[in-house]
């Protein structure tokens, strides 16, 4: 059987795609289109057929590549799968291509640049995924910031030029430091082991010192809280969020992921002694942000800005689940920021449909849509169904599993945490209640519906707007009935991060924590030690 | 024989994936048939279930079904797990039989309704998630159900969702369950890390260890069941759910969704019994909400609402009954009230049908004329909720009395709470009996032709839940098989006798009651109403207390609704946009407006910026590869 480098492909075909669409014509909508919805597409296939063969059960890396790059610093390009990251590659394939068939928004005539920016974030996002070169990843981990920054910068609402100099300030002061303390933890390894490398892999046999941990994850906690994101770092995202062309948002819901991911892949796995430490304050802070941004999500009187706190609040359960530290929390959380990726992407799906309809996201202005759009409202009603918790819906299965996890090991904020779904529970319904329900009659109302009606000459969805919600709705019902197939590829690889901040821990008592007993697989230590200059295909057993 | 149960879940879901995505192509009328279709074939798999376990020793009555495996993750492991023994086998039979009933009756009284086909996928989403929540073999397929039915009930509560009212109530049902869900959550939590499953059989077994943590756990299925049971504090989300089309009362009230919270307590009555607090509490909660919904039913106007304030109180009585350790005696009230109430909202529904959707009972009167199947059904109704003697709320309730008095964990101050309320039954039930349809008529339609008298389809669910409302308590007092039936369960997880001797003094004294109930609502109501004027007048702060329920829905507006609002408002708009993004403001200002290296900033050249970006990068790169190169 011949062998593909699956992963590059997955990251450089929406790559080149990108930078194809981006010396089209500047009239050439229908190009443009075309070719995003191809490759992504093909992306989305290609993906589909990674996660299909993903194996289950298995710790250590599949599908790895590894090539020199600059082979006197011991920088590789080195990617690779686990059970980490293997269905968020497969979420980032979706979520493009779902957003690339979507309705584009009206871009000015930009819509060369619109499908560019969009295949790029693609390709950044999933680079960033799956980089295990630290080198690599921090190249990727800004590289993504690009294409979101002009995303909104050029595509975006009337303060769009503040909103994207507000995140890329944010993020790119996170990300020095995260870039210190990378160069930190590689001189400090070289000197340790001889060898100097970034190879993550590697580097989580470091022995670093516990205070000198403690310092190089702040860096790095700090870049992923900022991106996350964990409130208090959470300002920039109400504004990007808000400015940016709301259909964008579908994928640009992963970049903040890649924070999340962050932590896991990164934090818990370089700095196990340091995570465990900081952990319960991490934990605090991602209650807070569940409670602030359940609350703020109440107070808000913009579709859009409902969504971005109810991110805020949803991504605060992940970091729960995370910083919880075993097997149930973390399992949770990855299977959580797949689900907040279907529901808050088809959300803002959603939304900016009703812009185009409506030419409003105020919930003041808004109401009674579902009268003369059921279908669109059968759409919003299992989508924020889903978001709610519902269970039988998919982010049921990550909430309970995080939620489960985190009241072993940290009761108290687990019970605070479990209050959060009550304020998710009002605003999301109460955002429905507003927006679909009630009478459309006040004068403003029917005037709006007067320029529908005039502008658009349609009633409910297109065929073209249905099929970007249906795969995302059939995610839902699927990953809400028969989540143990997608859970159980992730099992071995999330045992294996849990072990490994519990021997880190020896001091924790093994009968304090139920569920440190017996993970079912011992520790998988990196299975393919580092060839010389060699590239590492492989395929799954 | 237990696999064929799957079968009753999977009709109702075939009926609400037909009326939800496919009937569309079909006409409207059908969806109805389809849909009370499909509830009849789930009622027939009910049946079959139910004669097929009770010709079963005791021994053998209890039987898993595993449909696959749900959730995998660490030592936890869930499965889509059914578990079929008399208690959910009599629970299934109840709601699809009165469910169908429903859906029936449903055909007519929503027939040309522009949303019937939504209707009627809601209709059959409601029966799946109750069958699913009293079929589940473990706490989080429970929980399934449990929230099912929490969706079912705003879907349909907010039915008619152009009407604002609607819509709030529907919100409000769902938020206030969401509150009882919590309440689950956490329990399941403790659940699991005590005895590291989530399997009822487990879990009991486990149980009989006793241990402090049973009565936390007790509690917290305990706020779970207040919520879903519309108990006090919580019962504030069912009065308004009448916002619903009459048959989604008669759904909520009587075949799904509030008896869910009984059933709880029942289900998990291994865990219950060893907490004599925790049972103390529910039988508290019970009497004390019993007696509340009774007193401030006796005020109210809206028809549907004194129904309303009589599930309240019922289930208050139910929540007594398995509190006092009696749990034979809460389901036999449970099951009896589920055809007198379901009769009581229908023949209700077809008065106001009659008069094209007017609730008032001070605009309705005299209607026994007009309508006299309706009226004589809804007496019936009337009569098995007073608890007149021979009708099936007789038994039911005074068994639960008698336990009260009587039982293993008898509480004789409830006992006296429980006798009163049943005075103030008869009279609130009886007063609507004598304002709906005797006396004058007071509506413009009463007479004249547009008065949509019901027909068949109507009518005949009507004669046929009256049927049941007389004879189901003989199903106890002649054979006593109704506790018979339910006693392996009870017996599963340690010896506990359910069924009570009737105690012929109580019998009495509640029959006496009933009738003196009844005597009085006729004194006051049945003339031309001077009495109830002046009675009104002459008590009008008391008159004032009850019409706003104790005012306890304005305490909550003031003290929880509200300030949550104006937080969140404040929060959401002030707080993080000045406070929290003061600092981050601050640095941008100051980036912006300091030093000339960043005009291209201020000229907003992005092309330039994100030169600078990529510059940034090369920078970088090529300082790594300087460092590596002076490295090796």
């Amino acid at each position: 059987m011949t062998v593909y480098p699956l992963l590059t492909l997955l990251v450089f075909l929406p790559a080149a795609g990108g930078v194809l669409t981006l010396f089209y014509h500047r009239e050439a909508r229908q190009a443009a289109q075309a070719t995003a919805a191809v490759v992504a597409g093909t992306t989305l296939l290609l993906a589909g057929w990674l996660i299909a063969v993903f194996p289950a059960g298995v710790a250590g890396m599949y599908f790895e590549e590894r090539l020199p790059w600059v082979p006197g610093l011991g920088i590789e390009y080195h990617v690779g799968v686990d059970g980490i990251n293997v269905l968020l590659v497969g979420l980032t394939a979706l979520l493009g291509f779902v957003t690339v068939i979507a309705p584009w928004p009206s871009v000015n005539g930009r819509a060369r640049e619109y499908a560019g920016y969009l295949l790029l974030l693609q390709a950044g996002v999933t680079g960033a995924l799956v980089a295990l070169d630290l080198v690599l990843f921090f190249v990727f981990w800004e590289f993504m910031l690009i294409p979101m920054y002009f995303l909104v910068g050029t595509c975006g609402g009337p303060r769009r030029i503040e909103a994207a100099l507000k995140f890329f300030i944010y993020t790119s002061l996170g990300s020095l430091l995260m870039l210190i303390a990378i160069i930190a933890l590689y001189l400090f390894n070289g000197q340790q082991t001889g060898t100097y490398t970034f190879n993550v892999l590697a580097l989580a046999d470091a022995k670093v010192p516990a205070d000198a941990q403690l310092w190089l994850f702040l860096a790095f906690a700090l870049a992923f809280a900022i991106k996350v994101p964990i409130v208090p770092f959470h300002t920039w995202l109400p504004d990007v969020y808000t400015q940016s062309p709301v259909t964008a948002l579908v994928l640009g819901t992963m970049l903040v992921k890649v924070g999340s991911y962050g932590f896991i892949r990164f934090g818990l796995t370089l700095f196990p002694e340091a995570s465990h430490q900081l952990a319960p304050v991490i934990a605090a802070l991602a209650v807070v942000g569940i409670l602030y941004g359940g609350l703020a999500a109440i107070g808000q009187r913009d579709l859009v800005g409902v969504l971005a706190y109810s991110s805020i609040a949803q991504l605060g359960f992940v970091i729960l689940g995370i910083f919880a530290l075993n097997r149930q929390s973390i399992q949770g959380a990855l299977f959580q920021m797949v689900n907040h990726g279907l529901s808050a992407g088809a959300l803002f799906l959603i939304a900016a449909l009703i812009l185009a309809r409506t030419q409003t996201t105020s919930l003041d202005r808004l109401g009674g849509l579902a009268q003369s759009q059921p279908v669109l409202a059968g759409f919003f009603l299992i989508s924020m169904l889903s978001a709610v918790g519902l269970p039988g819906l998919n982010s049921f299965v990550g909430e309970f599993l995080i939620l489960m996890g985190a009241y072993q090991t940290l009761p108290a904020l687990a019970v605070l945490a479990t209050l959060g779904v009550v304020l998710t529970a009002i605003y999301l319904l109460t955002l429905y209640r507003k927006t679909m329900h009630g009478e459309a009659a006040s004068p403003d109302r029917a005037a709006l519906t007067l320029t529908l009606s005039q502008r658009e000459r349609r009633l409910d969805l297109t065929p073209r707007e249905s099929i970007a919600l249906v795969p995302l709705v059939v995610l839902f019902v699927w990953l809400g009935l028969f989540p143990a197939p997608f859970l159980s590829k992730m099992d071995a690889s999330v045992a294996a991060v849990v072990q490994r901040t519990q021997i880190a821990q020896p001091m924790r008592a093994s009968s304090e924590v139920g569920d440190y007993r017996s993970p079912s697989q011992p520790p998988t230590p990196d299975p393919y030690p580092p060839k010389e200059g060699g590239l590492v295909w492989r395929l799954p057993r | 024989m237990g696999d064929s149960v799957g079968l009753a879940l999977l009709f109702p879901f075939l009926g609400f994936l037909f009326n939800a995505l496919l009937s569309r192509a079909f006409p409207r009328g059908l969806s109805g048939i389809v849909a009370s279709l499909a509830v009849g074939l789930s009622f027939v798999v009910a049946l079959t279930t139910f004669l097929a376990l009770s010709a079963l020793p005791g021994s053998q009555q209890f039987h898993a079904v595993t449909l696959w495996t749900w959730l995998v993750a660490g030592d936890l492991n869930v499965r889509i797990g059914l578990l079929v023994d008399p208690l959910s086998s009599l629970m299934l039979l109840v709601v699809t039989g009165v469910g169908f009933l429903i859906h029936v009756y449903a055909i007519a009284s929503m027939h040309g309704d522009p949303g019937e086909r939504r209707f009627f996928a809601y209709l059959n989403l409601f029966v799946l998630a109750m069958l699913v929540l009293v079929l589940a073999d473990n706490f989080v397929l429970l929980m399934a159900g449990w929230n099912g039915v929490g969706l079912s009930s705003y879907l349909l509560i907010a039915f008619w969702f152009e009407r604002d009212e609607a819509a709030r109530a529907g919100v409000k049902a769902f938020v206030v369950n969401a509150i009882g869900d919590v309440g689950l959550l956490l329990a399941a939590f403790l659940i699991f890390v005590s005895y590291r499953t989530l399997d009822y059989d487990q879990v009991f077994k486990a149980a009989g260890a006793g241990g402090a943590v049973l009565t936390a756990i007790s509690l917290l299925l305990l706020l779970a069941a207040v919520a879903k049971s519309a108990q006090l504090p919580l019962y504030v989300w069912l009065p308004d759910a009448m916002a619903g089309p009459t048959p989604v009362s008669a759904l909520i009230h009587a075949a799904t969704m509030v008896t869910a919270g009984v059933y709880l307590i029942a289900r998990t009555h291994p865990i219950y019994t060893q907490s004599p607090e925790a049972l103390g509490i529910v039988a508290t909660i019970g009497a004390l909400t019993a007696l509340f919904a009774a007193t401030v039913g006796l005020v109210k106007p809206n028809i549907k609402r004194v129904l309303a304030y009589s599930t309240v109180s019922q289930l208050g009585y139910m929540f007594l009954g398995v509190g006092v350790g009696a749990f034979g005696a809460g389901l036999f009230h449970l099951t009896t009230h589920a055809f007198f109430k379901a009769l009581l909202f229908l023949a209700a529904g077809g008065a106001i049908h009659a008069l094209g959707g007017e609730e008032d009972m001070r605009k309705m009167g005299g209607l026994r004329a007009r309508l006299p199947l309706v009226y004589w059904t809804f007496v019936v109704g009337a009569l098995a909720l007073a608890g007149f003697p021979l009708f099936s709320g007789f038994w039911s309730k005074d068994e639960i009395i008698t336990a009260t008095f009587a039982g293993p964990r008898a509480n004789p101050t409830l006992g006296v709470v429980a006798l009163v309320t049943a005075l103030l039954t008869a009279f609130y039930i009886f007063r609507a009996v004598f304002l709906t349809f005797h006396g004058k008529p007071h509506h413009h339609l009463s007479l004249s032709e547009h008065f949509h008298a019901p027909g068949p389809v109507m009518t005949v669910p009507l004669v046929i839940l009256a049927g049941f409302a007389v004879v189901a308590g003989y199903v106890q007092v002649l054979g006593g098989s109704f506790g018979h039936f339910l006693q392996p369960v009870f017996n599963r997880y340690g010896p506990h006798e359910v069924a009570v001797a009737l105690n012929p003094g109580l019998l009495a004294a509640s029959a006496t009651l009933s009738v003196v109930g009844i005597v009085l609502a006729y004194v006051v109501y049945g003339g031309d109403q001077a009495l109830a004027r002046r009675l009104g007048y002459q008590f009008a702060w008391l008159h004032q207390l009850l019409l706003n329920d104790y005012y306890i829905e304005d305490l909550y507006r003031l003290v929880i609704v509200r300030p949550v609002l104006a937080v969140a408002g404040f929060v959401g708009e002030t707080f993080d946009r000045v406070v929290v993004d003061g600092a981050v403001g601050g640095v941008v200002a100051m980036v912006r407006y300091s030093g000339a290296a960043l005009t291209i900033v201020q000229t907003g050249n992005l092309r330039g910026y994100g030169l600078g970006i990529l510059t940034g990068a090369v920078v970088i790169l090529a300082y790594l590869s300087y460092l590596g190169g002076w490295g090796g």
